[in-house]
């Protein structure tokens, strides 16, 4: 093991690429993750059954079956039908994946917004499409960040996946890095300083919105 | 302006509403009055469609609606309701509480809007509040902004539902208070309540319902000093 501060360092900026990675994979992952949950949370709180059985069903295979199944699927299938670089593979499967928990958090959300708004909503004369942008909508997002800060977390943590398909996140750099050097622990706790220092900001990030958001919570 | 025909309401064995039958006129106050479960609130509440009855009509104004009625919201306008627990935006400031319905459904320009909201807020008492946030409040002064939210939309007939009913004691009074004003200026109103001295005072019509039907009306005077029905009787004598 020899150890200098210039080999130390150079190791540290070759981590920086794989890193950028990983949070690329991750927020387009969650962008994607986002847009289906809203789309198939409206579908799922739909009572028509013709509208709401294809969101079921999809909230159904995707909690019900791992995310590297699924990474899998889409990069080995979709390799068939459409070009696609593992990067794209990686961000698709990711939305995918967290747009089923994203759903459930968005639906949860809107459906524990007191019954009571609606019927104020009712009451002046709005209709349903209005009240839930301007009364059931706003109220809900509010709830969702607690629960959508946590899934971004775990999609971060989840983005490691796509080592499996040779995206060149931080796990992946890290493995190669320790079959290269033979240095397995130093570079995997390297990887594991990155992965602490990202969850911290993104959880710094979900409070500092919570708070943000919390502006009509005061207490005289 | 208001006719309510045989509605009736049933959940499986349980009727809820049973073939009531009332007219409130043009700047009446009926004060509707009984016990939990008497199916009060869900009268109400029919009367605006928040709740559908199976059976029965009902005219507001010699239009007859129903479940088929298209533009269910737009005759929601003309019937201000007032709920026992305010349901006040809580995401927005005071103001913008009470001048939602202006901008939204009305579609008025912000500034035709604010200028109406103001007049309420000061109708109301609330006018030094129109920056607050409804968590910052009583409420007694939660209610005053509903009542304010209610009236914006200039609607033909107000229903209270248990208007002072969540609201500590102290603060029932300014709620009341509104309330006497908006009979005075000559509002019809549909009240169900608790407070035997606001009936008392400013109803035109006492209606005693128990277990879906209207047992027993008048004016005030009639109910509370002779009522003739035994339930009737009993159950104020349970009360005052």
């Amino acid at each position: 093991m020899n150890w200098t501060f210039d080999y130390f360092w150079e190791v540290l900026k070759g981590f920086f690429p794989a890193a950028l990675m990983t949070l690329q994979v991750t927020f387009l992952g969650i962008l994607v993750g986002v847009g289906l949950g809203i789309i198939f949370a409206l579908l799922r709180i739909s009572k028509n059954p013709v509208i709401n059985a294809p969101a079921k069903i999809y909230i159904f295979l995707i909690r019900g079956t791992p995310l590297l199944l699924q990474l899998l699927f889409i990069y080995f299938g979709l390799v068939h039908l459409v070009s696609l670089n593992r990067m794209t593979s990686a961000v698709i499967a990711l939305g995918i994946h967290n747009g089923a928990y994203i759903a459930e958090i968005f639906r949860g959300a809107i459906q524990g917004v007191d019954r009571g708004q609606r019927e104020a909503g009712k009451s002046i004369g709005m209709t349903n499409m209005q009240i839930m942008r301007r009364i059931i909508l706003p109220q809900a997002f509010k709830r969702a960040v607690p629960p959508l800060g946590n899934q971004f977390i775990i999609a971060l943590k989840d983005s490691s996946l796509a080592s499996a398909i040779a995206v060149q996140e931080l796990l992946l750099h890290a493995r190669q890095l320790a079959s290269a050097t033979a240095m397995t622990m130093e570079m995997l706790a390297i990887a594991s300083v990155f992965y602490l220092i990202m969850t911290s900001l993104l959880t710094l990030l979900a409070n500092a919105t919570e708070k943000r958001l919390g502006v009509s919570d005061h207490r005289a | 302006m208001i006719k309510i025909r045989s509605l009736s309401k049933w959940y499986g064995k349980l009727k809820v509403l049973d073939n009531i039958n009332l007219d409130v006129a043009p700047s009446e106050v009926v004060v509707i009055i009984g016990a939990s479960g008497s199916g009060k609130s869900t009268l109400l509440r029919c009367v605006n469609f928040l709740e559908r009855a199976q059976k029965g009509t009902i005219s507001i104004d010699s239009a007859e609606i129903t479940t088929r009625t298209k533009k269910l919201h737009l005759i929601r306008q003309e019937v201000g309701m007032v709920f026992q627990h305010f349901n006040l935006f809580p995401h927005m400031n005071v103001m913008s509480n009470v001048i939602e319905g202006l901008l939204q459904v009305k579609k008025l320009p912000k500034a035709e809007a604010l200028k109406i909201g103001e007049e309420l807020l000061e109708k109301v008492g609330m006018s030094d509040k129109a920056d607050a946030y409804p968590s910052m409040i009583s409420g007694g002064q939660k209610q005053r902004v509903a009542i304010a939210r209610a009236l914006a939309m200039n609607p033909k007939i107000m229903l209270f539902d248990e208007p002072t009913s969540a609201l500590d004691p102290e603060l029932v009074g300014e709620v009341l208070y509104v309330m006497k004003d908006l009979a005075n200026e000559g509002m019809t109103m549909m009240v169900v309540t608790h407070e035997m001295g606001f009936a008392r005072e400013v109803a035109d019509r006492v209606v005693y319902m128990d277990e879906g039907k209207i047992v027993e009306e008048g004016q005030p005077s009639h109910i509370f000093d002779a009522p003739q029905n035994e339930r009737t009787q009993s159950f104020l004598s349970h009360i005052i």
